[in-house]
């Protein structure tokens, strides 16, 4: 990149070089140029007020655009969905309202932005964020996740618009329900780990690509529930803390968490003594097995060759791998930075459309199994 | 990327809308109730609107209400 810069400005001149420069920013990150255009028009508006749709309009698509294309590098099936904000115009009759069929939400004229960033956003959140896994959660779930990502996409995306939202929605929210709060508030937690979107979203997105025959929703809602509890509690644990559990196995959501972290079975690099009980998920054919483990003393090289065995082994493929920071309780209890090595193998042979047959020979029989809670290595 | 649609409209122009749907005076006269929490909207009060079997149906900007028609909308989608 920088030797073609070089050449860019070495041949051409200074003014076309910016010029093509400027087009390839716009290119490779649209919605960048997007918030950047907002700022021109917002001065552009100090002269002409038409100018101001356009400033809300890249504004708020530009940011929220960013979001959701980061968010895809995160959770790996989530397909990036962005917005594209369409003015209806005072020409619109009664008949084109009725038959057009869509809500429409009310902008504030300027000096109101952020309630106009805040409004949008929430019904982008609402209607786009796992739409499929929506339907086998409870509604406290549902909304905890909606609060939860909008909470974070204001913070990363426009900090100044934060407090509009905590005061128009997330504190009355939290104040009127005590199971949304608490359950936002072990988001933050498992979040802080570096767990929430690479592991409980994207769980959630295999999630809805399910079709259950015989849906037991309480059951569904409450392995969601266990998910959550053990990512929270692997969240909160002490670096050294080998009595918490390490391995979840869900049913419904047929994932397996484990965790290649104690430190005697990092050092003896001896991946068999994690292979026995992969062969125990695996023949109770769980869809995806993380292997998460601290990126300390060789550990990544340690956790690759677990995962070469789940390859070689059970034919399982390395779907995602990725480097995540995490902030998790230091020996002396205080809060320490960490880069945690996190790789996702999933069965080749997925089911998705989950029938009679399927429910009693493989959800059945462990409906009632405690191991669905976790087991502890 | 795929992009989503979300229709919005400025309040001049909603205004015009309302009238035209016929709702303006109700509105000024505190005669409309948002759908979900059944109170009395006023002008400033509205998030959105959206038609409903043949009536136009206000929901107003109470952070519950927002939610609500979420959900709402959600399995409006669901259903389709």
């Amino acid at each position: 990149m920088e030797e073609v810069l070089v050449s860019l400005f070495k041949y051409i001149s200074l003014p076309i070089a910016t010029f093509i420069f400027g087009c390839y920013v716009v290119y490779i990150n649209p919605e960048k140029a997007q918030i950047w255009a907002s700022y021109i028009y917002r001065v552009l508006s100090i002269l002409n007020k038409k100018y101001r749709v356009y400033a809300t309009t890249n504004d708020i698509e530009g940011r929220i655009n960013h979001f959701a294309k980061n968010l895809s590098t995160q959770v790996i099936e989530h397909e990036p969905v962005g917005v594209k904000i369409v003015y209806v115009d005072a020409d619109t009759t009664k008949e084109q309202f009725f038959e057009n069929n869509e809500l429409i939400i009310k902008m504030y004229d300027s000096g109101n932005n952020n309630k106009n960033f805040v409004y949008a956003t929430m019904a982008f959140i609402s209607t786009t964020t796992l739409p499929r896994a929506k339907k086998y959660i409870s509604k406290s779930q549902r909304e905890s996740i909606d609060l939860f990502i909008a909470k974070k996409l204001f913070e990363e995306e426009k900090p100044q618009v934060a407090e509009q939202f905590f005061q128009d929605f997330f504190s009355p929210k939290l104040e009127s329900g005590e199971k949304i709060s608490e359950l936002i508030e072990t988001y933050t937690v498992i979040d802080k780990a570096g767990l929430f979107f690479p592991i409980f979203i994207n769980e959630l997105v295999y999630l809805g690509q399910k079709v259950f025959f015989k849906k037991k929703a309480e059951n569904i809602i409450a392995e969601v529930t266990s998910l959550i509890s053990f990512l929270r509690q692997r969240s909160l644990r002490t670096v050294g803390d080998e009595t918490a559990q390490s391995v979840f196995q869900g049913i419904y959501c047929s994932c397996a968490v484990v965790l290649v972290g104690k430190r005697l079975k990092r050092l003896s690099k001896d991946s068999r003594l994690y292979m026995n009980y992969i062969k125990k998920l695996v023949n109770r054919k769980v869809d995806s097995i993380y292997l998460i483990g601290p990126t300390e003393e060789g550990n990544n090289q340690f956790i690759s060759d677990i995962g070469k065995g789940i390859e070689d082994t059970f034919n399982y493929y390395k779907t995602y791998e990725k480097q995540c920071k995490a902030t998790i309780r230091g020996n002396d209890a205080k809060l320490v930075s960490t880069e945690n090595y996190l790789v996702l193998y999933r069965n080749p042979n997925v089911t998705n459309i989950i029938d009679g047959i399927y429910y009693t020979e493989n959800i059945e029989p462990y409906s009632k199994d405690d191991s669905i809670i976790g087991l502890s290595e | 990327m795929n992009k989503e649609n979300l229709k919005v409209m400025q309040e001049d122009n909603l205004k015009v809308l309302l009238e035209k749907l016929g709702l303006l005076e109700d509105l000024n006269n505190g005669k409309i109730k948002c759908k979900f929490c059944k109170s009395e909207v006023l002008f400033d009060d509205i998030y959105g609107v959206f038609p409903e079997s043949g009536s136009v149906k206000i929901v107003c900007n109470k952070p519950e209400c927002i939610l609500q028609l979420m959900e709402y909308l959600r399995k409006g989608k669901t259903n389709k």
